[in-house]
């Protein structure tokens, strides 16, 4: 299944939620694209916060970066992110196209 | 972008069994919405209405209970605490679940690391983890993650609550 997981709440316990069920799908064997709203951004710029550390292991899940809203904040964001999470992360593609997705899912 | 739920509140004919991923809590509309739709697609089904699955239509209600499947996670596992008190003039959906789940013998799988982190324990959890007590609702399981990863690898429709 193709699945687009967006998180957009604010609190550390949802928003890691959201990024285990993204990850544990993803182990099975099921495209999943994250989408990370600006509420979140709070707790991507924590270090040690569980959010962080998920996103900066993207790539061993075989998952593509985390999109970012295209604005920008999010560039401001990326800027002051380690490298190793930065990396992991990508503005939404100007041109989308939602219906490649069976679902979307938002925590 | 909206969810796919939105455009999917009335049972219609699919040939996909629908899989509700219940994560609203409780109190919000959507767990109301999703009980209003679990209950109107197995009524549906049982009683000749919507023919979703052909195979498992039948008078009896239970033939039908495994064309529907139920996931509760995140807030939505406060659905499965018995000890959720609220005044007797409001609904009570945990009941409102379990009355279901007798008559269609329909499974509740709840997210078990969510339903901790709430405070959710069955007995053999409250054990493991040293918890005093438990308070998980009868007909309500609490299970891993991967077992919505394998519901997901049928042929499903995901709907998320």
């Amino acid at each position: 299944m193709t699945l687009l997981v967006k998180l957009c709440t604010p609190t550390e316990l949802i928003s890691y939620e959201g990024c285990a069920l993204a990850l544990t799908l993803a182990t099975f064997g099921h495209e999943v694209q994250l989408y990370l709203d600006a509420p979140v951004f709070g707790l991507l710029m924590q270090p040690e916060s569980r959010l962080a550390g998920m996103i900066k292991s993207l790539d061993l899940y075989d998952m593509p970066p985390a999109w970012l809203p295209d604005d920008v904040f999010s560039g401001w964001l990326v800027g002051m992110v380690p490298e190793a999470l930065a990396s992991q992360l990508e503005l939404v593609p100007e041109t989308l196209n939602e219906h490649i997705f069976e679902q979307i899912l938002t925590f | 972008m909206t969810i796919d739920a939105q455009s999917s509140m009335t049972p219609t004919a699919h040939t996909l069994t629908p899989l509700l991923l219940i994560t609203a809590d409780p109190s919000h509309p959507l767990a109301a919405l999703a009980l209003r739709y679990a209950s109107a697609y197995l009524a549906a089904n049982g009683d000749g209405g919507v023919n979703v699955n052909a195979a498992n239509h039948s008078a009896d209600p239970t033939a039908n209970a495994a064309a529907l499947q139920i996931f509760f996670y995140g807030d939505g596992a406060h659905t499965a605490n018995r000890l959720r008190w609220q005044s007797a003039e409001q609904f009570d959906i945990t009941k409102a679940w379990q009355q279901l789940a007798e008559r269609y013998q329909l499974r509740l799988p709840v997210c078990v690391s969510t339903a901790l982190s709430r405070g959710i324990s069955d007995a053999d959890n409250s054990q493991r983890h040293q918890l005093q007590g438990d308070n998980l609702a009868a007909s309500f399981d609490l299970v891993g993650l991967g077992e919505l990863a394998m519901m997901l690898q049928t042929d499903c429709r995901l709907l998320q609550f």
